[in-house]
């Protein structure tokens, strides 16, 4: 029985604007944008800070979408198409995290291509997405690591991720950007 | 600026009588007192007009902001949803090659494939069995076909981003 | 005097003023791109109007939106119509805006303040 009174307080403590858990469609991400909208409007007066919010949320919803469809790091018999979506605030950032389960056997792989995209700056980015285009990396299952590389772009943050573990074959990846709110506009 | 002159033409009709008025040297006091009189009045109307106008351009100005915000997100929304409509497009595709795939697979089984397995077995369990085989296989290549079409569609598309950027 | 009507367009308002009923409505969005010149043959019709206006004039106003310019040659219109009160006659204006408009709510307040007759500003659902 879940004490619903300290999920909720905890979700005001923690300020969460939305959460979700679930397939992540095409007709999931269009909600979750429409929501997200009027939310930000109410609660953020910087017309930049909202912009930046939405697009990193756009990539992100993206990035989980992507990887669940094409199964690129998910284990061999992967029927687990659900993903967690947070979207919290406190008075310095926004964080936006997604979460879904990936194949122990992915794990160094993902974490090599995060870390790339996390020591690299804006030309070294634009480097790597052509690398990853031109090369037969992007013909393989998968995107490649080009979703990461937009959401580095489009949030200008590092990416912040961690895993989990579930059991023997399976890892709970979780991807997490912060997005500062600027006092000026 | 012509059509900024036509807007103001009263305005500046009344400056340019009492500007004259302030050069000469002819000026009566009656005058100059009518004269100010008639300044002040329309000193007053034109800075009540510069509120208005001012107050307007600024309201203007907003509602042109938040539209501009909205545009960017609905634009967001749009190649959303162009990338599902791609999707749904290249699927039909791929169902369409398969289907011809399917005709030549018809086509070969009979004119060739047929007379191979005839010439080994006259178990017309095995030739069924054959050709069920290769019926099975179409749902896969089918599935091959739309992938690679959607990967295509996306290098496509972060060669834009990439191009844009 | 002859009915004063001009179709609504996509960048002018409808203008319909009807001198012996005294309605005078001007209905749309106004942005054209020489506002003097829209707005100058409405402002002769209307000096010639007030010299015998009808029993009542009621000038009723209904924008979805008007440029810089316009908010000028607007007040100026106002203004001449205001003669009619100024000289004893029977005038009212009333203003429409939609219901959220904030913005034109608040033009119609700005309005109201500089031009001195009875001015009404009336509430309308969305259109």
């Amino acid at each position: 029985m879940i004490d619903y009174l300290a999920l909720y307080d905890k979700m005001r403590d923690n300020n969460i604007m939305l959460t979700f858990k679930g397939e992540v469609s095409f007709e999931l991400i269009n909600s979750v944008l429409k929501i997200m909208e009027e939310r930000l409007d109410l609660v953020e007066t910087s017309k930049k800070t909202r912009k930046k919010v939405y697009n990193v949320l756009v990539e992100c919803l993206q990035n989980v979408c992507n990887h669940l469809e094409t199964g690129e790091y998910s284990t061999e018999n992967n029927l687990n198409k659900n993903a967690l979506l947070i979207i919290e605030s406190d008075k310095d950032n926004y964080h936006v995290v997604t979460g879904n389960h990936v194949a122990k056997s992915k794990v160094d792989m993902l974490k090599a291509r995060i870390d790339e995209v996390n020591a690299s700056d804006k030309e070294h980015l634009r480097d790597l997405y052509k690398k990853i285009l031109d090369n037969g990396v992007f013909s393989e299952k998968g995107g490649g690591g080009l979703g990461f590389i937009d959401i580095a772009r489009k949030s200008g943050q590092k990416l912040i991720y961690h895993f989990t573990n579930v059991d023997q074959e399976v890892v709970f990846f979780t991807l997490q950007i912060d997005i500062p709110r600027t006092e000026n506009d | 600026m012509a059509e900024k002159k036509q807007l103001f033409a009263t305005e500046i009709q009344v400056l340019e009588k009492y500007q004259a008025l302030s050069n000469s040297s002819e000026a009566s006091k009656e005058d100059v007192d009518v004269a100010l009189k008639d300044l002040c009045e329309h000193y007053e109307d034109l800075l009540d007009q510069s509120k208005l106008i001012t107050k307007v351009s600024d309201k203007l100005q907003n509602k042109l902001n938040t539209l501009n915000e909205a545009l960017g997100q609905k634009n967001t929304e749009l190649q959303l949803t162009i990338d599902e409509l791609t999707k749904a497009r290249l699927s039909r595709k791929a169902a369409t090659y398969t289907l011809l795939l399917a005709v030549l697979l018809f086509f070969i089984s009979e004119g060739v494939l047929d007379p191979i397995v005839e010439a080994f077995t006259n178990n017309i369990w095995v030739t069924m069995g054959v050709k069920a085989s290769l019926a099975l296989l179409l749902k896969p290549i089918e599935g091959v076909i739309e992938k690679y079409l959607i990967k295509m569609a996306m290098k496509k598309t972060a060669e834009v981003v990439l191009a844009a950027a | 005097m002859e009915k004063l009507y001009i179709d609504a367009k996509n960048n002018i308002p409808l203008i319909d003023f009807d001198p012996s009923s005294g309605i005078m409505l001007l209905k749309g969005r106004s942005t054209p791109e020489n506002s003097v010149e829209f707005y100058d043959p409405i402002n002769k019709w209307v000096l010639d109007y007030i010299q015998s206006p009808s029993n009542e004039t009621i000038v009723k106003i209904q924008f979805e939106y008007f440029n810089t310019s316009s908010s000028k040659c607007i007040l100026d219109l106002l203004k001449k119509f205001a003669d009619i009160h100024k000289k004893g006659g029977n005038l009212k204006i009333e203003w429409y805006y939609e219901e959220d408009d904030e913005d034109m709510k608040e033009a119609a307040e700005d309005y109201s303040d500089i031009v001195k007759v009875p001015f009404e500003i009336i509430e309308i659902p969305e259109e």
